[in-house]
């Protein structure tokens, strides 16, 4: 039940915002989220090999770390983009 | 040249003085006269005592560091933080002689300048005053910072020798060090002029006080120890500066109606908040709404940390900096991306209205639709009128009716969601930081004084803010060696109050105030989470990549050799305490702790802590003994 409501509260949230509309760009999304932890070109994640459940578990911080905790942040499509940039980023 | 200007207007230097000198700086003596003949009009403007109103004025009789005491003491001082040495010790004379106040004793500067700090803001905003000899200035330079980053109210009092010998020692040996300081400090003045003492002293004070306050110096030249004669004390209260500055009423209309149209608002909040006394009104204007509260960059809860709107502790990797379309801030800075990792501006088109008393504070270098420079409080109060005066009451329900359940709803996931993560790890040993907060918390009295430092993460598992406990830190100002100082300023300033200092090992071993906790007999609850490193430094160091992350080794973070015994460390200083292990025995241990605080003494825990940041594992540090290194046994 309240994992329902929440995903109704996420839900609510993600409709009402106008920029969601734009498509996901896995670099840009590094850019803004990632690399002030991770460095340029995911230079921070060269040993993650996981899935991309495993991914969006550690993004939902469902694993023991200290990595902020983006529960709710990304859509589905969001998360395979960042998935897709971590395991071969563009050079820059 | 600009520092002999000011000892001959001060008096300190005479006519012949003062050419002298500027010709030994290479000023031909036809303009060093005409230098002289533009001063002396400078000096006519210079305030007399004489024409004041005698009813409030005290005359006293003494020398130079008696006018200053003698101000104090009528500014309501009544407690000095201080060091030893450096031409201070002369004060203690002044001090003596007024039974109405105490000394304190640190033996560290920087922790003298933590104690004024923690007593300033215990207290609700008494005047913090710090003492320091001039060799100690640099230490304790890094706790006048975190002062001025909090803005809290504090003379630092210093004193240097005597005018005939001013300027010889060369410009490496304490040399103007006050100077070296001065991007810390609000204001400052070396005071040279028996005559000018208490005008100079009320000054400082009501600089240092006035909103928004911080630390002000104030330098005595050694000779005014020498000089006796009469001085004028005039009320402080005449020199009151009253904040409460509001802001213009269209500003706000204007501010109210962005908050109306806004579908997804939130608030960012800062120490302005606390220090203007607004706690309870933004309780008022959030729940009005029913908008959302974020914690920004603050040494307090300046909203309740368990409040059904508290987002929580600012970071720009939430739902809501993504998704808001009105991010309003109050009496906090914008959290650039420069403050720290999990600061940064909202996403690009979030409306952004700022409030602060502070200008440069405002539209400094994100676009901003709306900056209104105010007192929080007025602003506060102010705005909530404005949507009242704006809407129908049928409406603001409205709003609040649809916004309510979104918002406390997620927050309630978003918080069972951490805890239950935090239960996973709940028994492991060594104990995690959620748990041992958390047990604190719940030990604690609701109206303890938590003082803290570092400690990433930690603050979350208090419940503080307006009404309930009283959270002092993390300092926004990031330089270690503060916690306990301040936990000894607070614990002077509330005495029936609870106090707590938590820090990190690292951060402890920055500060060095446990002598002072001990011989002033001050019942403060230590608590070190030990984990034997500097851990976030390793933790977001390895984030990064690079050859230390690649070959799981670092150079410069690990504490664990030697492994301090801080139990050990206390007991020398005849400060009981133990250390904890094993989780299950945690909260004896604490309930341990308050009960020697009860009876009147401080006590300390070491309590073996995780490495957090899935660091747990990692104890390599380069070996090297420098023993090894030599050819002979010497
Ligand atoms: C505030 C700093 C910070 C930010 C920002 C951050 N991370 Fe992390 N990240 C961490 C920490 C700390 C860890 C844990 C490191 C460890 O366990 O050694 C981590 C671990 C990870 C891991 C697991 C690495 C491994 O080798 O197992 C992944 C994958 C990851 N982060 C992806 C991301 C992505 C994608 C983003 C942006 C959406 C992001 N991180 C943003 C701090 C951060
Ligand atoms: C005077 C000073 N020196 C260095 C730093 C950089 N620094 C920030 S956090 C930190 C480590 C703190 O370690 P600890 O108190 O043990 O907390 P932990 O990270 O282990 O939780 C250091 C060295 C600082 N903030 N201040
Ligand atoms: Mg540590």
């Amino acid at each position: 039940m309240t994992t329902l409501r929440l995903l109704c509260a996420v839900a609510v949230l993600v409709i009402l915002n106008p920029a969601n509309g734009a498509p996901a760009d896995g670099a840009d999304l590094y850019a803004q989220f990632c690399q002030g932890c991770h460095n340029n070109n995911a230079a921070g994640l060269q040993q993650f090999t996981g899935s991309i459940e495993e991914f969006q578990g550690i993004l939902e911080g469902e694993r023991d770390t200290t990595m902020p905790d983006f529960y709710g942040v990304f859509g589905p499509e969001e998360v395979a983009e960042l998935y897709r940039y971590i395991r071969s980023p563009e050079p820059g | 040249m600009r520092s002999l200007i000011r000892q001959y207007l001060d008096e300190g230097l005479s006519r012949r003085g003062f050419i002298r000198e500027l010709g030994a700086l290479g000023v031909s003596l036809a303009s060093a006269q005409t230098l002289l003949a533009s001063l002396s009009d400078a000096q006519a403007d210079t305030l007399s005592d004489a024409g004041l109103d005698e009813s409030i004025a005290r005359i006293v009789t003494g020398n130079g560091s008696d006018m200053i005491f003698e101000t104090f003491e009528q500014a309501g001082v009544k407690y000095i933080f201080h060091g030893c040495g450096g031409g201070t010790n002369r004060f203690f004379d002044s001090v003596l002689q007024r039974p109405g106040l105490k000394n304190f004793l640190a033996t560290n500067e920087g922790q003298a300048v933590a104690m004024a700090e923690g007593y300033h803001i215990a207290s609700g905003g008494e005047l913090g005053v710090a003492m320091i000899p001039r060799p100690g200035l640099m230490n304790a330079g890094g706790n006048i910072h975190n002062a001025m980053v909090n803005r809290s109210s504090m003379i630092v009092l210093t004193a240097r020798e005597h005018n005939k010998f001013s300027n010889r020692r060369g410009n490496i040996e304490l040399v103007e060090w006050e100077d070296v300081l001065d991007p810390f400090m609000k204001w400052g003045y070396k005071m040279q002029n028996f005559g000018r003492v208490p005008e100079f002293t009320r000054r400082a004070i009501k600089v240092a006080r006035t909103p928004p306050g911080g630390p002000v110096f104030l330098q005595m030249t050694e000779n005014l120890y020498q000089e006796t004669g009469e001085g004028t004390i005039l009320p402080q209260n005449r020199f009151h500066v009253a904040g409460g500055v509001r802001a213009k009423p269209e500003l706000i209309e204007q501010a109210a109606r962005m908050l109306i149209e806004a579908e997804n608002p939130m608030l960012v909040v800062g120490l302005e908040v606390t220090k203007s006394g607004g706690q309870a009104e933004l309780i008022e204007l959030a729940e009005l709404l029913a908008i959302p509260v974020m914690q920004g960059l603050s040494a307090f809860a300046d909203f309740p940390s368990r409040h059904e709107l508290a987002l929580g502790w600012f970071t720009r990797f939430s739902v809501y900096m993504r998704k808001s379309d009105l991010m309003l801030l109050i009496g906090s800075q914008m959290p650039d991306e420069g403050h720290y990792v999990l600061t940064g501006p909202p996403a690009e088109n979030t409306k952004i209205c700022h409030i602060s008393l502070e200008p440069e504070m405002l539209a400094m270098a994100w676009p901003t639709d709306l900056s209104i420079m105010a007192d929080a409080r007025a602003a506060i109060v102010d705005l909530t009128e404005a949507v009242k005066s704006m809407l129908t009451k049928r409406r603001i329900t409205a709003i609040r009716a649809a916004r309510h359940p979104v918002v406390t709803e997620y927050i309630q996931a978003d918080r069972a969601r951490k805890l239950k993560r935090a239960k996973r790890f709940w028994d492991r040993t060594p104990i995690t930081y959620p748990r041992l907060s958390t047990e604190l918390n719940d030990l604690l009295d609701d109206d303890a004084i938590i003082v803290s430092e570092s400690l990433f993460d930690v603050a979350p598992w208090f419940d503080v803010g307006h009404g309930r406990k009283l959270q002092i830190g993390p300092q926004p100002g990031e330089v270690l060696g503060w916690a306990t100082g301040v936990a000894l300023g607070a614990k002077l300033a509330q005495p029936d109050r609870q106090v707590v200092a938590l820090s990190g090992d690292g951060a402890f071993m920055f500060q060095n105030a446990l002598w002072s906790l001990s011989r002033y007999d001050a019942p403060v609850l230590i608590v070190i989470y030990n984990n034997k490193a500097y851990n976030m430094n390793w933790a977001f160091n390895r984030t990064g990549g690079g050859a230390q992350a690649r070959a799981k080794k670092d150079l410069a973070t690990y504490l664990g050799n030697p492994d301090v015994d801080y139990v050990m460390w206390a007991k020398s200083h005849g400060i009981d305490g133990e250390g904890v292990t094993d989780p299950g025995k945690l909260r004896a241990a604490i309930k341990r702790g308050i009960g020697v605080v009860r009876d009147g003494r401080p006590y300390l825990l070491d309590v073996h802590a995780e490495r957090w940041g899935g660091v747990g594992d990692y104890t390599w540090h380069p070996e090297i003994s420098i023993a090894g290194m030599r050819t002979r046994k010497v």
